[in-house]
Order: C-alpha cells, then sequence, then structure tokens
C-alpha cells in the first residue's frame, strides 16, 4: 500500500477537465483520500518545486501553477506511485500516447495537466507539504 | 446572467462507487464553475446541522415516509414503533446522519449562470427510481422508498444539491466555512 500526491494543474482545471481527471483516477482503481481546491500562491509554489529553484524555466513555472485554482489530492493503492505516473504518461504532453491523462488533457511539456510524486521520500515531502493529518479521510471504495 | 453558487455533496454511496469525477465533470461540461471542493468525512453534528430540523419539517418528512409505507401495505407503526409523523421524521433524520457519515463526501461550491435550478435538473428527482436518464441519479442508481424503507434507510441517491440560493448560501458556509 502506497500513496502518492497529485495536482491537477491550473490549464486542466481552467479546461474544465479536472472531473474527467479524477473520473479516470478512480476508474484506474487509486482511491482519493485527501482533496481540495486551492488557488497556489507565489510563495506556496516557491516551496512546492524548491528543488527546481536554480533551473531556467523556474520563473515560468511558477507563473503557470499560480495562474489558477489546482486540484490537490493524495491517492492510495498498491504501488500507486508507479500506477499513477503510467496513467499520466510521459511529462511532455506531445509525447504522451492518447490513453494517458497528458495524452488527453495536456498541451505541451509545461502546460501537462497533472503532477504525480516520483519516488516514495518525494511523495511522503510533498503529501507533508500539502496536508495534516486532520484532512485524510478513510477511503471510501475497497 | 444571473450569477449563483450552489452547494453539492457527492454522498458516500458516490465517492464508494467511484463517481467523484464523473459527477464533476458533468458540471464541467455544462460550463459550471468548480469553485471550493473538498474530501470531507462529516460527523453526526454536522450532518444534523446540514439537513433541517424544524417541527415542520421533520413531519413533513415524516409523513410523506408515513405515506410510503402504507401504499406498499406496510404499517409504520409494525415497523418504526411509531405512527407520528414527527416521531417518524426523527427516525429518518438519524437514517441521514447515519447515511451520510458513512465514508467520505465530496463538497463542492459550483458557481454560474442560475446555478442552483441547473445543478437540481442535471442531478434529477429525489427517488432515483423517479429520475429521467440523463440525470446523475437516473444514469447511475435505480434505488427506490419501497427498498429503503423496508430496510429502514435512506434512499441511496448519490448526491445533494441546494435546494434554493438562500440554502445553498447557508450550506456553503456550514462546509466551507471562512474559506470562500
Amino acid at each position: 500500500m502506497e500513496r502518492t500526491l497529485s495536482i491537477v494543474k491550473p490549464d486542466a482545471v481552467d479546461a474544465g477537465n479536472a472531473g474527467n481527471i479524477l473520473g479516470m483516477i478512480e476508474k484506474a482503481g487509486l482511491r482519493i483520500v485527501a482533496m481540495k481546491l486551492v488557488h497556489l500562491t507565489k510563495e506556496q509554489a516557491s516551496g512546492f518545486y524548491a528543488v527546481h529553484k536554480k533551473r531556467p524555466f523556474f520563473k515560468s513555472l511558477l507563473k503557470y501553477i499560480t495562474s489558477g485554482p489546482v486540484v490537490i489530492s493524495v491517492l492510495e493503492g498498491d504501488d500507486a506511485i508507479e500506477r499513477y505516473r503510467k496513467l499520466m504518461g510521459p511529462t511532455d504532453s506531445t509525447k504522451a500516447p492518447k490513453s494517458t491523462i497528458r495524452g488527453k488533457y495536456g498541451t505541451d511539456i509545461e502546460a501537462n495537466a497533472c503532477h504525480g510524486s516520483d519516488a516514495p521520500e518525494t511523495a511522503a515531502t510533498e503529501i507533508a507539504y500539502f496536508f495534516n493529518a486532520f484532512e485524510f479521510v478513510k477511503p471510501g471504495r475497497k | 446572467m444571473a450569477m449563483e453558487r450552489t452547494l453539492i455533496l457527492v454522498k458516500p454511496d458516490g465517492v464508494r462507487r467511484g463517481l467523484v469525477g464523473e459527477i464533476l465533470s458533468r458540471f464541467e461540461r455544462a460550463g459550471l464553475e468548480i469553485v471550493a471542493l473538498r474530501l470531507i468525512q462529516a460527523d453526526v453534528e454536522r450532518i444534523e446541522r446540514h439537513y433541517p430540523s424544524s417541527q415542520a419539517w421533520l413531519e413533513s418528512v415524516g409523513l410523506k415516509t408515513k405515506e410510503a409505507y402504507e401504499r406498499e401495505g406496510l404499517d409504520a407503526r409494525d415497523l418504526l414503533g411509531t405512527a407520528e409523523p414527527a416521531a417518524i421524521g426523527c427516525i429518518v433524520k438519524s437514517w441521514l446522519a447515519a447515511y451520510m457519515t458513512e465514508g467520505p463526501v465530496a463538497a463542492a461550491v459550483l458557481s454560474g449562470n442560475r446555478a442552483v435550478e441547473q445543478v437540481r435538473k442535471m442531478v434529477g428527482h429525489t427517488f432515483p427510481n423517479a429520475s429521467a436518464p440523463g440525470t446523475i441519479r437516473g444514469d447511475f442508481s435505480t434505488d427506490s422508498p419501497e427498498i429503503a424503507n423496508a430496510e429502514k434507510r435512506s434512499i441511496h441517491n448519490l448526491i445533494h444539491a441546494s435546494g434554493s440560493a438562500e440554502e445553498a448560501a447557508d450550506e456553503i458556509a456550514l462546509w466551507f466555512g471562512g474559506e470562500l
């Protein structure tokens, strides 16, 4: 049993695809155990993307991720991190198969519809960054 | 445009069945905007506040339930221990509290032109068996009052939506407090 952090990014929320993406997650059998709609501030976003601080795309990334509300959730299931990464598809939406979230709803390498943790350590850090213990529910599904 | 806000709850049966995304996508497709969203495990106290508890409401709900029993040839006094509408109303409210706390709900505030009425139309009739195809309840449930009453439980109808602009304001305050 594993947990991973998912963000439905502003491009997907703005396009009215939050429900479609959550639907793909639920159909894939991943259980949503915490979820909220948030409009991130620059400070919150910089903290979340701290590892990218020195990268050339950082400024553009901050502008994009704070451009509108996002749906942040914690997904739970066996092998949840890898399963969610497969469901999202590759970072560059133009290279993502049509069966994936990014293939369906992403535009390019930045506006790529969703984020998912890449490893157990980052998942733990990212989940703790956005959620406290009181925000978790017992899974609604078996 | 008459911009309005309304509250929906994807109820525990909807969350358990993995219908949160499906239900939200229908509202997004209709052009409504999700302005708040949260997965919440409600406690009984919150549900008690969500549904009315005036004497008039309890009597009206109790009377409807009593009449539904009679239509099925069932005796409310035998099954529930009382035939008093207000007392039956209290029992029905306790069923609602049990149903709404049996698992998490997804609470959302939707915004758009005449959102209250629009959302109610898309949700369908209170009883899934009476809901038209194309509505959320009509497409995803066949539950009906005679089964629910015989099993002494609430109708499992997947979703709640505010009934009026005033109700929406109260419910948004209850579920999202100072967030909006």
